[in-house]
C-alpha cells in the first residue's frame, strides 16, 4: 500500500492505494480503474463512475487536474513528506506571510493599500489591466501589507510577486 | 456576387465567415498575427496572410496594412466579423474609399449609432424609448452629480464610445460618485481613446433583450425576432437565448417594430443589433445599436432557419434580401453558452495558457462555434473567448437539457474555463423557470468559493489521480507511459471497418 496526502482547497485527504485497482479514500474503500489517453489525460472511473481528466504537472509535488469543466489544484506529498510539512509549518505558522503573485501579464493601473495598511480577506489590492480590462486583484487573507513591490504603471510578468502580506 | 472576402478579424468569427464563404464558393482570405501563426482561422482560410505581431495595433487594428493586403491580393470584398473595425465609421469610409465592399451597414449608418448621445437623441426623434439620462456627455463631476440628483440613484455611468461593459460603472450614492466617474473615464481612455462618459437612470431588475434587423439597400427591412442576453457577468453576456422566455406575443409585436424604426431612422443596410431594456413590466427602452455581426448570431439562425453571414455577404453584393418577413417564424429554442478562459473564484479574471487537451461536445442540438484547437495558445492579447456552444432544442426546456449534457462532454485542459460555472447556472430552478434578470449572477451569488467542509466526488477523483502520478514520478523519476496501473487504451489499436 502506497499512503498519500493530497490537499485540495486547504481540505486533507488520506489516499491509500494498491496496485490491484483499490483505493481507500479517506478510509473509504473504492475500485478504481486508470487508463491513458495520451501525454495528459486519463480516463478513471471510481466504483465504475468514469471521469475524463486531464492532469499538468506543476511541480513534483503539485499537480492541475482538469474534470468537469473545473480546474482542481493538488499538492500531494507522501505521508511521510507531509508530517515533515507539518513540522515546518508550525513553526512558521507565527508569523506566515502570503505573496500575492500576478495572475497574468499585464500592467499595474492602481496600487489600492500601503505598507503597513490592515487588509480584511477580499479587500481589494491592486488594480490590473489585463485584455483591456480591469482585473480586481483581491486579498485571499486578512493581515497586514509588509511590503508593496510594484508600483502604478508598471508593466508585471505572470507569476510576479506583487505584494506581501503578513 | 464577390470572388474573394478578405477576413479582418481572427478567432471564432473569422471561422464562422471562412466557412460561410466556402459554402458560397467564394474564395477567404485570412489574415493572421504572430500570435494566430496556428490558429484555426489561419489553417481553414483558402488563403492566409501574415499581417503582423501580435498586438492588435500592428495587426488586427492596422487599417493601412488590412485595406493595402485587401487590394493587393484583390479582395473585393471586406467582412469585419464583431469587435476589431466593425463599427469603425473611419474604416468602413477608408474602404469605402478604396473601392473595395465592406460587408456591413454604411459608414454613415455606422456613424450616426456609433456616438451613444447622439444614437439616443436619434432615437428619441424616431419615437423609440430611450433610457431617462443625458444626452450629452457629462464634462464635469459638479455637472454629474446635479444630474444624478435630479433622477435619482441608483444611476450608471457608460463610456459614449463604449460597449462590452468597459467603462461601465453603476453608482448607488453621491459618495461613491467620484471615484466610479474617474474609473470609467480612464477605462474609457484605455479602451476607445476617449473619454466621454454620460450617466443613465439604473433600470431596477432589467433584462437585456435585444432584435436582430437586417436590410438590403433596396429599402427592404426585416427583423428576426429577439435574443435574451440577461445572463452576464461584468456586465458581458455569457448566456443568450431566442426566443426570450420573459417576451409574449403582444411585447414581440412591439419592441420589433420598435427596432425596425431603429434601423430606417440611420438608413441602415445589413445585419444589426438594436439592444433594449426591459423592465419587470415589460416597458422597454433603447440601449444602443450594434451596427456588427453579433457574437450571439448563431442562436437566431438556429431558430429562423436564417444563415446571417450568407445574408451579409449577399447583401453587401447588392442583392434583396432572401426571404420575406411574413415567412418568417420562430422554430424551437436555441441557447448559446460563451466558453471563456477565465476564472469565476477569482472576480473572472482571465486565464492565459495553452489548450493541452480540447475535446468538443457533439450530438444531436449540437452546435459549437470556435476558433480554437489543442495545442492552440490563449494570450494576453487578445479577448478569451475559446468557443461558443449552442444547443438547439424543440423547446427551452429541451435545449437546457441538451446544453447542460454538452457542457459535461466539453472537456478543455491548460486554462481555467468558465465551464463548471455555467453548468451551475443551467442547474438552478429559476434560470429554468425564466426568472432572471441581468443582476442574476452578482445577486446569486453562485461565485463563492465552494470550500464545503464536505469532499466532493471531484476532489476525490483528483486526489486519487494525483496520488498515483505522485507514485509513478516517485518510481521513475518522470511519469511514463506504461506503468502499473496506467496502460494505453485497447480501443485506440482497433479498426471498425
Amino acid at each position: 500500500m502506497n499512503e498519500y496526502v493530497v490537499t485540495i482547497n486547504e481540505k486533507k485527504i488520506k489516499v491509500n492505494f494498491s496496485n490491484n485497482s483499490k483505493a481507500f479514500i479517506n478510509g473509504k474503500e473504492y475500485d478504481y480503474k486508470l487508463s491513458r489517453l495520451n501525454n495528459n489525460t486519463y480516463n478513471i472511473s471510481l466504483d465504475n463512475k468514469t471521469f475524463l481528466i486531464t492532469a499538468r504537472r506543476s511541480n513534483s509535488s503539485e499537480y492541475s487536474i482538469t474534470l468537469n469543466g473545473k480546474v482542481i489544484e493538488t499538492r500531494v506529498l507522501t505521508a511521510l513528506q507531509e508530517r515533515a510539512a507539518n513540522l515546518i509549518e508550525l513553526k512558521a505558522d507565527k508569523h506566515s506571510t502570503t505573496i500575492i503573485k500576478s495572475p497574468m501579464p499585464g500592467m499595474i493601473l492602481k496600487v489600492k493599500k500601503q505598507k503597513g495598511d490592515s487588509v480584511e480577506r477580499g479587500d481589494s489590492l491592486i488594480i490590473l489591466e489585463a485584455m483591456k480590462m480591469e482585473n480586481d486583484i483581491r486579498s485571499p487573507v486578512s493581515g497586514t501589507i509588509k511590503e508593496v513591490k510594484v508600483s502604478e504603471g508598471q508593466a508585471v510578468e505572470k507569476g510576479v510577486s506583487l505584494l506581501i502580506i503578513e | 456576387m464577390f470572388k474573394k472576402i478578405l477576413i479582418a478579424n481572427r478567432g471564432e468569427i473569422a471561422v464562422r465567415i471562412i466557412r460561410a464563404c466556402k459554402e458560397l464558393g467564394i474564395t477567404s482570405a485570412a489574415i493572421y498575427s504572430d500570435a494566430d501563426s496556428h490558429s484555426l482561422h489561419t489553417l481553414l482560410a483558402d488563403e492566409s496572410y501574415y499581417i503582423g505581431e501580435s498586438s492588435v495595433s500592428s495587426s488586427y487594428l492596422n487599417k493601412e496594412k488590412i485595406i493595402n493586403l485587401a487590394r493587393e491580393i484583390k479582395a473585393d470584398a471586406i467582412h469585419p466579423g464583431y469587435g476589431f473595425f466593425s463599427e469603425n465609421a473611419d474604416f468602413i469610409k477608408a474602404v469605402e474609399d478604396s473601392g473595395i465592399t465592406f460587408i456591413g451597414p454604411s459608414s454613415e449608418s455606422v456613424r450616426m449609432m456609433g456616438s451613444k448621445t447622439g444614437a439616443r437623441q436619434l432615437m428619441q426623434k424616431n419615437n423609440v424609448p430611450i433610457v431617462p439620462g443625458t444626452t450629452e456627455p457629462v464634462k464635469n463631476n459638479d455637472v454629474a452629480l446635479k444630474f444624478c440628483k435630479e433622477i435619482g440613484y441608483p444611476v450608471l455611468l457608460k463610456a459614449s464610445a463604449g460597449g462590452g461593459g468597459k467603462g461601465m460603472r453603476k453608482v448607488s450614492s453621491e459618495d461613491e460618485f467620484k471615484d466610479a466617474f474617474d474609473a470609467a473615464k480612464r477605462e474609457a481612455m484605455n479602451a476607445f481613446g476617449n473619454d466621454d462618459i454620460y450617466i443613465e437612470k439604473y433600470i431596477e431588475q432589467p433584462r437585456h433583450i435585444e432584435v436582430q434587423v437586417i436590410a438590403d439597400k433596396h429599402g427592404n427591412y426585416a427583423h428576426l425576432f429577439e435574443r435574451e442576453c440577461s445572463i452576464q457577468r461584468r456586465h458581458q453576456k455569457i448566456i443568450e437565448e431566442a426566443p426570450s422566455p420573459f417576451v409574449d406575443d403582444i411585447t414581440r409585436d412591439n419592441i420589433t417594430s420598435a427596432a425596425i424604426k431603429a434601423a430606417k431612422a440611420c438608413n441602415y443596410y445589413n445585419a444589426g443589433t438594436i439592444e433594449f431594456l426591459m423592465d419587470k413590466d415589460k416597458n422597454f427602452y433603447f440601449l444602443e445599436m450594434n451596427t456588427r455581426l453579433q457574437v450571439e448570431h448563431p442562436v437566431t439562425e438556429m431558430i429562423t432557419s436564417i444563415d446571417l453571414v450568407n445574408e451579409q455577404i449577399s447583401i453587401a453584393a447588392g442583392n434583396k434580401l432572401s426571404f420575406k418577413q411574413v415567412d418568417l417564424r420562430i422554430i424551437g429554442h436555441a441557447i448559446e453558452s460563451r466558453i471563456y478562459a477565465e476564472q469565476p473564484e477569482n472576480n473572472f479574471l482571465s486565464s492565459t495558457g495553452k489548450l493541452i487537451e480540447y475535446i468538443e461536445p457533439s450530438g444531436p442540438g449540437v452546435r459549437v462555434d470556435s476558433g480554437s484547437v489543442t495545442g492552440y495558445d490563449i494570450s494576453l492579447y487578445y479577448d478569451p473567448l475559446i468557443s461558443k456552444l449552442i444547443c438547439y432544442g424543440k423547446t427551452r426546456e429541451a435545449a437546457i437539457s441538451i446544453m447542460k449534457r454538452a457542457l459535461k462532454e466539453f472537456h478543455i485542459a491548460g486554462v481555467i474555463t468558465n465551464i463548471f460555472f455555467l453548468s451551475e447556472i443551467f442547474n438552478q430552478k429559476d434560470f429554468y423557470e425564466g426568472n432572471y434578470d441581468i443582476n442574476y449572477i452578482e445577486k446569486k451569488g453562485l461565485i463563492s468559493n465552494s470550500s464545503s467542509e464536505q469532499l466532493t466526488e471531484m476532489e476525490c477523483v483528483a486526489a486519487l489521480l494525483a496520488s498515483i502520478l505522485k507514485n509513478e514520478s516517485g518510481i521513475n523519476g518522470k511519469i511514463h507511459n506504461s506503468g502499473n496501473h496506467i496502460h494505453t487504451n485497447k480501443w485506440l489499436e482497433q479498426n471498425y471497418e
